[in-house]
């Protein structure tokens, strides 16, 4: 079976939530980077290096809040039905 | 009785139909207002001082407090949107409590509730980011002075006090808006009777007195829009008139081709003109500037959009880019006829209305906006829009973003160096932060520039001389250069709170006498030094300080062949 191509809402909306993402972790010196995504189940697999904060350690967004926060901005962008798995890189 | 028919020049719609701000009421009187807390260092203290402030001068509110966490929980923000008629939320000041405090915002939103978080410096770019991730880019935020984790509650409360007025404002609908719960935003078509029948002026005056107040001007007396003259426009273009072009920032209004053409009738503009406006509008729209353009609109500081227009048509149409291209005079008609038409467009489509959506403290003339022409003609180097990438007969035009002008007067040259020298010594001085901090983007984006017109006479004796414009360009950037300790003073308290950026701290760590001695580019970057030729004869140029990477868009060919140029 030939998986099925992502249709360019699907690709502009999984961009646009990744561009903002990363401008947001990035200011801990994050970064979060798409792996793949397959259209046919909508997982969405991103690599997330983790920013440190030292004056509050509390304040670097965490793999799991980064997943939510993925999740939570897809639905607001019309993609319900992603399942976002973060993987975290050095 | 003679009367006046004219259309609506507002947009029918702002922001996507599920993607835009709840209604805000006109005033907060006699409303209940929501205090929400994320539990951050000091924010319970700004909410306070809110909760006074609104106890004091707002007659007959309620305030509610919500002591909340990171995110606050969904039936707590369920119980506020149920509870108040708007909400304030407090504090934005870090990496993962920004974006938190801005889901949870945007699920007020969402439930319509207007509300407005409170910033910390520093964390406006992420909080805009999560809005964005959040599809709800234009959620409301008031950025404090200080960061309220690092402050003593005296000072947080001291300087709570600075920022009442906007959150006052960022809960109510501001003039020129509609607010909630009366009714559509107006009529299409909109009739203005003389009552005197003798004086021929008073329909139109009485036309004019309304838009004006209603905020659809710009100060100016407007051309009335009346359903033939927009028609005219229409056809001439060759467009349908229902079509939507895109949406406008920075309020995001839905652009038609019938609501670009009343904006355009309003300024007088010929069929032409509005196609060169069309593409003007269409570089607002960017969508890797869209950040920076936006904040460059709303900004409390003057950034003004400055339009450099390129190709045939422009020469055609009559925009000036020879002698005195900037200001007035009937020489410019052209020039003033389309900027008057981005202004209007930008107003009463995208919301850039003084107060509203345009938060400068003191403005600028340059906001009457300035579209010129390159003086392609009179230029011995390549236009600015084939360095650009684009063909010699492309009709292109530019948006650059100005933060000043700077007459640069030089009295004759011993050689064609001496005179890039003396030209460059005009540097532009400091602007803004510089680009030392990134508070407003990384460098890439949201560089600080510099734009020189400069007049044939300079780019002839250069190009006689041997120098090309890329050599004009990099002497220029190596000679406007200002002692590091001028540069550093406007930013000492960023350094101090450390937001510079890392490649430069050292600067801040030499002793005075060093930093007197250490000259620095006023610009990170020789390529975010920009010239355009412009003016006539006499070798005189004026040089803006610009933030913002320019934006370039073609002008619809479709629109051109059908446009011509010439009087409506």
């Amino acid at each position: 079976m030939t998986a099925a191509a992502p249709n360019e809402h699907e690709v502009e909306a999984i961009e646009d939530v990744l561009a903002a993402m990363g401008e947001v972790v990035r200011s801990d010196g994050g970064e979060v980077t798409l792996r793949s995504f397959d259209p046919v189940d909508g997982r969405i697999v991103v690599a997330y290096r983790q920013g440190a904060n030292e004056e509050c350690s509390d304040c670097a967004i965490d793999p799991d809040m980064l997943r939510q926060f993925i999740e939570e901005s897809l639905r607001s962008h019309g993609l319900p039905a992603c399942s976002v798995h973060v993987e975290t890189a050095v | 009785m003679s009367s006046l028919r004219v259309l609506n020049p507002a947009a029918e719609r702002f922001g996507d139909a599920e993607h835009r701000l709840a209604p805000r009421p006109a005033s907060l009187a006699g409303r209940t207002i929501g205090l929400l807390w994320n539990g951050k260092a000091n924010g319970d203290v700004a909410l306070r001082t809110v909760q006074e402030h609104l106890e004091r001068t707002v007659p007959d509110v309620a305030v509610r407090f919500y002591g909340g966490a990171i995110p606050c929980d969904r039936a707590l923000l369920e119980q506020a949107a149920k509870e108040c008629d708007g909400v304030v939320a407090a504090t934005a000041d870090c990496g993962s409590c920004t974006s938190w405090i801005t889901h949870d915002c945007v699920q007020l939103e969402r439930m319509g509730v207007p509300a407005v978080v409170v910033v910390s410096p520093g964390f406006e770019q992420n909080l805009q980011a999560s809005a964005r991730a959040f599809a709800l880019p234009e959620l409301e935020f008031v950025r404090a002075p200080i960061v309220y984790n690092n402050v003593t509650p005296q000072t947080a409360r001291a300087e709570t006090v600075t920022i009442l007025p906007e959150l006052d404002r960022a809960l109510t609908a501001g003039e020129g808006q509609t607010p909630a719960g009366e009714g559509p935003a107006d009529e299409r078509v909109l009739e203005f009777s003389a009552a005197d029948p003798t004086d021929p002026t008073e329909a139109m005056r009485a036309f004019d007195a309304h838009f004006t107040g209603r905020g659809w001007g710009d100060g100016y007396p407007l051309w009335p829009p009346t359903a033939d003259r927009v028609a005219a426009l229409v056809e001439g273009v060759g467009a349908d008139p229902e079509e939507v072009l895109f949406r406008l920032p920075p309020g995001n209004g839905e652009v038609t081709v019938e609501k670009l053409a009343v904006n355009c009738a309003m300024a007088g503009c010929t069929p032409g003109e509005m196609a060169v406006v069309e593409a003007i509008l269409r570089t607002f729209t960017d969508q890797k500037q869209r950040t920076m353009i936006r904040t460059c609109l709303m900004s409390t500081s003057a950034h003004a959009p400055f339009v450099v227009v390129n190709g045939p048509f422009a020469r055609r149409l009559g925009v000036n880019g020879g002698r005195a291209c900037v200001g007035p005079g009937q020489q410019n008609q052209v020039n003033i006829r389309i900027s008057r038409a981005v202004v209007l467009s930008l107003t009463n489509l995208g919301r850039w209305s003084p107060g509203v959506m345009d938060l400068d403290t003191i403005g600028t003339t340059r906001k009457n906006i300035v579209v010129v022409a390159e003086n392609e003609e009179e230029s011995p180097w390549s236009a600015f829009h084939v360095d650009g990438g684009y063909a010699a007969d492309e009709d292109v035009v530019t948006l650059f973003f100005s933060v000043g002008e700077w007459d640069v007067g030089v009295q004759g040259h011993l050689d064609p160096e001496q005179l890039a020298r003396a030209i460059g010594s005009f540097s532009g001085g400091n602007s803004g932060t510089g680009y030392f901090a990134a508070l407003f983007g990384d460098t890439e984006s949201s560089p600080v520039g510099r734009l020189m017109l400069m007049a044939p006479a300079h780019a002839r004796a250069f190009e006689e001389g041997g120098l090309g414009k890329e050599r004009v360009r990099d002497v220029l950037f190596e000679t406007g250069k200002e002692p590091a300790s001028r540069l550093v003073e406007p930013i000492r308290k960023l350094h101090q709170d450390g937001k510079v950026r890392p490649e430069w701290r050292w600067v801040f760590e030499l002793d005075p006498e060093d930093q007197a001695r250490t000259p620095l580019p006023v610009i990170e970057r020789p390529e975010h030094y920009h010239v355009v030729v412009a003016g006539s004869a006499r070798g005189k140029d004026l040089l803006m300080p610009t933030r913002c990477k320019p934006v370039s868009e073609r002008i619809r060919s479709d629109w051109l062949g059908s446009a011509g140029g010439g009087r409506m």
